[in-house]
């Protein structure tokens, strides 16, 4: 037997399920937007001094929050999440790169454009200092490198770990010895005779 | 026992849990050589990241609606009209083979648009070919300060500039071939036929583009104020021509 229905009025207000879901949305856009206002610089910026390439790294920046976007809801850490992803997208690039095109080096690209026909003393100066520091960071092994650079950018141990595979332990020790090693090639460099 | 690294390292940071925390500090009450080390570690930590500041770029120019585009375009809804159409059109042009398309040199986003492009490539095959007729070019990010430098194997190109709303400067090969490889401050276009003329969209946002036509300034932006030779046609185009 069937029964007949008559259809009744379009219900004004949503339904539990879809009221959920509505409200989950508005979660997601305001986590969303709280992450990317937190992090948004501080992840070009590491891309920027990894990469040497801005453009690269806006790429890359703004990649990785779509991901997060597409994603549509928050990863369990965050912060650790971002520049995981972040990270990995900067490899894949640079991966990419070599393999196709053969690409100099970031601190060759740089002396390479580094060569203004005239320029004021202190701007040569910057740029002298620009280039012993990416050439610093590019004799590192690249740990110690994304870690220094996620470490300029205020990420907590715990998120530098998770981000680099290492234990949160040893971040500090690891910190210290990355410090130590940075600060000797860039004083080799500045002592080497021109 | 004196401070360790990884200690000192934490107490930087503020990463030493509370109990180890009050302990170290107790200790470097009392210890001169390891408030030394300390300082020492301070400064140095101080000094990595001014170092490190000298490496930056320009302000970012990634916005939370750009995201939100790019989220929708990678959902399948088209690519948008503008900048990256024109990456994309690079992409299948070289991806297909096409005579005449545009050259990625080392260094050059043609590359990486290509990997990106060709990959992901979709939609009506309709759209595709119509696509891989456009002219080959290239599109990126002005910088703070960015130098296009247009020239030709065959001769100086005619060049038309415009200003435009969207964020990305893009230069287009008009009637042949030509070859472009950028970097963050610069963009080099070089026309392979004598015939190609180069079409030119500047973001009016961009704070310092200098157009450089065989070593000469033709076209300088700076903020808002454009310095020119010819005056905007009335399209509001400016019209560099070789020979004028």
């Amino acid at each position: 037997m069937t029964r007949s229905r008559t259809p009744g009025p379009i219900p004004d207000t949503p339904t539990p399920a879809a009221r959920i879901a509505e409200e989950g949305k508005e979660a997601f856009a305001a986590m969303f937007g709280d992450l990317f206002r937190s992090h948004n610089e501080r992840i070009y910026r590491m891309l920027v001094r990894l990469s040497a390439d801005p453009a690269l790294a806006a790429d890359l920046a703004q990649e990785t929050f779509v991901r997060l976007y597409r994603r549509g809801e928050a990863p369990h850490r965050p912060e650790a999440w971002l520049i995981t992803v972040a990270l990995n997208l900067f490899r894949n690039a640079r991966t990419t790169r070599s393999r196709r095109d053969a690409l100099l080096t970031a601190s060759r690209v740089e002396r390479s454009l580094a060569d203004p026909p005239v320029a004021p003393d202190a701007r040569v100066e910057r740029a002298e200092t620009k280039t012993r520091v990416r050439a610093a960071l590019d004799h590192l092994p690249e740990r110690e490198r994304m870690l220094l650079l996620l470490h300029a950018e205020g990420y907590p141990y715990r998120d530098i770990a998770e981000a680099l595979g290492m234990k949160e332990t040893s971040v500090g020790t690891s910190l210290a010895r990355a410090r130590t090693a940075f600060r000797r090639s860039y004083q080799e460099d500045l002592d080497a005779p021109r | 026992m004196h401070l360790d690294d990884d200690r000192i390292q934490r107490l930087i940071d503020g990463e030493l849990p509370a109990g180890d925390g009050a302990a170290a500090r107790a200790h470097l009450h009392g210890c001169a050589a390891c408030r030394d080390r300390l300082r020492e570690a301070e400064d140095d930590v101080g000094g990595i990241h001014s170092l490190l500041a000298t490496l930056d770029g320009p302000p970012t120019p990634v916005t939370v609606d750009r995201v939100v585009d790019a989220a929708s375009r990678a959902r399948g809804r088209g690519p948008r009209v503008g900048g990256p159409r024109l990456r994309w059109a690079a992409g299948i042009a070289i991806g297909l083979g096409a005579a005449g398309a545009a050259y990625a040199l080392p260094g050059s986003h043609l590359r990486a648009w290509l990997a990106s492009r060709v990959e992901s490539r979709g939609g009506p095959a309709g759209e595709q070919a119509a696509i891989a007729e456009t002219a080959p070019g290239i599109s990126i990010l002005p910088g703070a300060n960015l130098v296009v430098e247009v020239t030709g194997t065959g001769g100086s190109p005619d060049v038309t500039v415009a200003l435009t709303e969207g964020p990305e400067l893009t230069v287009q090969a008009r009637g042949g071939s030509a070859s472009f490889r950028s970097d963050a401050a610069r963009l080099r276009a070089v026309a392979d036929d004598p015939d190609v003329t180069f079409e030119i969209e500047i973001p009016r946002q961009a704070a310092r583009v200098e157009l450089v036509r065989d070593g000469s300034t033709i076209f300088l932006k700076r903020g808002d104020a454009v310095r020119t030779a010819p005056a905007p046609d009335e399209e509001g185009r400016y019209v560099l021509r070789a020979d004028g």
